[in-house]
């Protein structure tokens, strides 16, 4: 992973291996080629995140996604960038996103 | 998100809102249960199990779907094409898991790029398999797409056991190279055995030599159904109900299960609940593609290959007749659909 970008310059893609479903009013993450706790494991996106990962891999940086945030939320820039940040780290974790290389 | 954060000009903030959390994970069992507690007894097709072919390599003597392990009943079956056009409205339905059986799947060539389809289209996936079929190419292909479950039937613990109920001979040694390559990849494994007059005396054997591969589950049951060209002859293999029930008082973990279920059941009961999801949060579809509401209840078939699977699920399931519906609800129906939808059902066998 890089670590000469700026945070907010960033890019970053979604991986393959993870499939995202619109079930009745949940958004579901789901990994196709993983074992996660050899159970049937998914992952469940609230309203937000689930927008932000629609936003994501779309060639937007995080800065572009975090404006777009906050055309569409109410809150304040200090707090959704706090958030996004924490999501982006939560699904690189997860394997589900990854930066792009520049 | 940690905040209070809302869409902009919404009045109402959204249900998911609720929770705080981003992003959480959890089981689709508890997942599912979540959801139906919203629901509040709205049909939903969570889940289903899809019959996708009767052909088999094997004749288990006890076996449903192998009076329609013949050349002219497959060519009846539904072809991949119409296989993935069901999968899609599936998804589109919002189902998550299914479960494949047959006969066995892997009897089809295209059963890998069926499976493979539905993975990559988000489904959580269980395999029903007699385990004799699986090579170290589809074990690996099953380590890059891993099963939330391969249930192996496992009826014997001799090959003279096993090839008696099965008919097939080296099938004892195919299953056990099965079962060796799903284990050498780590991959989730239910052994299962019915419980008949045949095998009656190893079942517990079974269940020791299931514990003794480690990382497998065990399951038994003693389910013997009338073939689906309606002979009854299975049944002479079937254990009377005192032997079953004193195999399942021999080992501690069967009478705990057995209790298990029995209070599930009561609760159930006393709840008023039905007894059966079918049609409520389950289906099944048989391997010529008609909708039905479990695999134990064939006579109502909605059929797929002409009507859609939305229409099948919500408007002709929950009609269909059920015993283990509540009496109230569980009255066979006469009239049900008009016109079109109409010819589109069709009695099954």
């Amino acid at each position: 992973m890089p670590t000469n970008i700026p945070l907010l310059e960033k890019h970053y893609f979604r991986n393959e291996q993870f499939v995202s479903r619109q079930i009745a009013d949940e958004f579901l993450l789901i990994p196709v080629a993983r074992q996660l706790n050899g159970d049937n494991w998914l992952f469940v996106l609230n309203e937000v995140g689930a927008r932000i990962w629609e936003l994501i891999d779309r060639g937007r940086s995080v800065q572009q996604i975090e404006q777009l945030l906050l055309e569409e939320f109410d809150t304040t820039p200090e707090q959704l960038e706090e958030d996004l940040l924490r999501l982006l780290d939560q699904l690189q974790e997860l394997g589900a996103i990854e930066a792009v290389a520049e | 998100m940690t905040g209070p954060i809302e869409r902009r000009g919404g009045k109402e903030r959204s249900s998911v809102m609720k929770d705080p959390q981003q992003i959480s994970d959890m089981s689709a069992e508890v997942w599912g249960e979540q959801l139906f507690q919203r629901f509040k007894g709205k049909s939903f097709p969570l889940t289903g199990q899809w019959e996708l072919t009767c052909r088999c390599n094997l004749k288990c003597v006890m076996c449903y779907t192998d009076p329609f392990n013949t050349p002219e009943q497959i060519r009846q079956e539904l072809s991949y094409e119409e296989i993935i056009r069901i999968l899609d409205e599936i998804h589109e339905e919002g189902c998550l898991e299914l479960t494949f059986t047959g006969g066995e799947p892997f009897a089809r060539r295209d059963f890998l790029d069926i499976y493979t389809y539905a993975k990559r289209k988000g489904f959580l996936l269980t395999i029903f398999t007699n385990g004799t079929l699986i090579t170290p190419k589809i074990a690996d292909h099953l380590k890059t797409y891993p099963p939330s479950m391969i249930e192996v039937s496992f009826h014997g613990l001799t090959r003279q056991s096993f090839d008696q109920i099965t008919l097939g001979s080296g099938s004892y040694e195919s299953c056990l190279e099965g079962i060796g390559l799903i284990l050498e990849r780590d991959l989730p494994l239910t052994l299962k055995t019915v419980g008949m007059t045949i095998n009656r005396d190893e079942i517990l054997k079974i269940k020791e030599f299931v514990a003794g591969l480690g990382k497998a589950q065990y399951k038994f049951g003693s389910d013997i159904r009338p073939r689906l060209n309606g002979s009854e002859d299975v049944y002479q293999y079937q254990l009377p109900h005192d032997e079953i029930r004193a195999i399942e008082q021999a080992d501690e973990e069967f009478r705990a299960e057995r209790r298990r279920k029995d209070q599930c059941k009561q609760e159930w009961i006393d709840q008023g609940q039905e007894l059966c999801g079918g049609g409520k949060y389950k289906f099944h579809i048989d391997a010529y593609g008609r909708l039905q509401l479990c695999s134990n209840n064939r006579s109502r078939g909605y059929d797929l290959r002409q009507g859609s699977f939305r229409e099948g699920f919500f408007q002709f399931l929950p009609e269909f007749p059920c015993p283990a519906r509540r009496p109230s609800q569980g009255e066979p129906l006469v009239n049900i659909g008009t016109g079109d939808s109409q010819q589109k059902l069709k009695e099954t066998a």
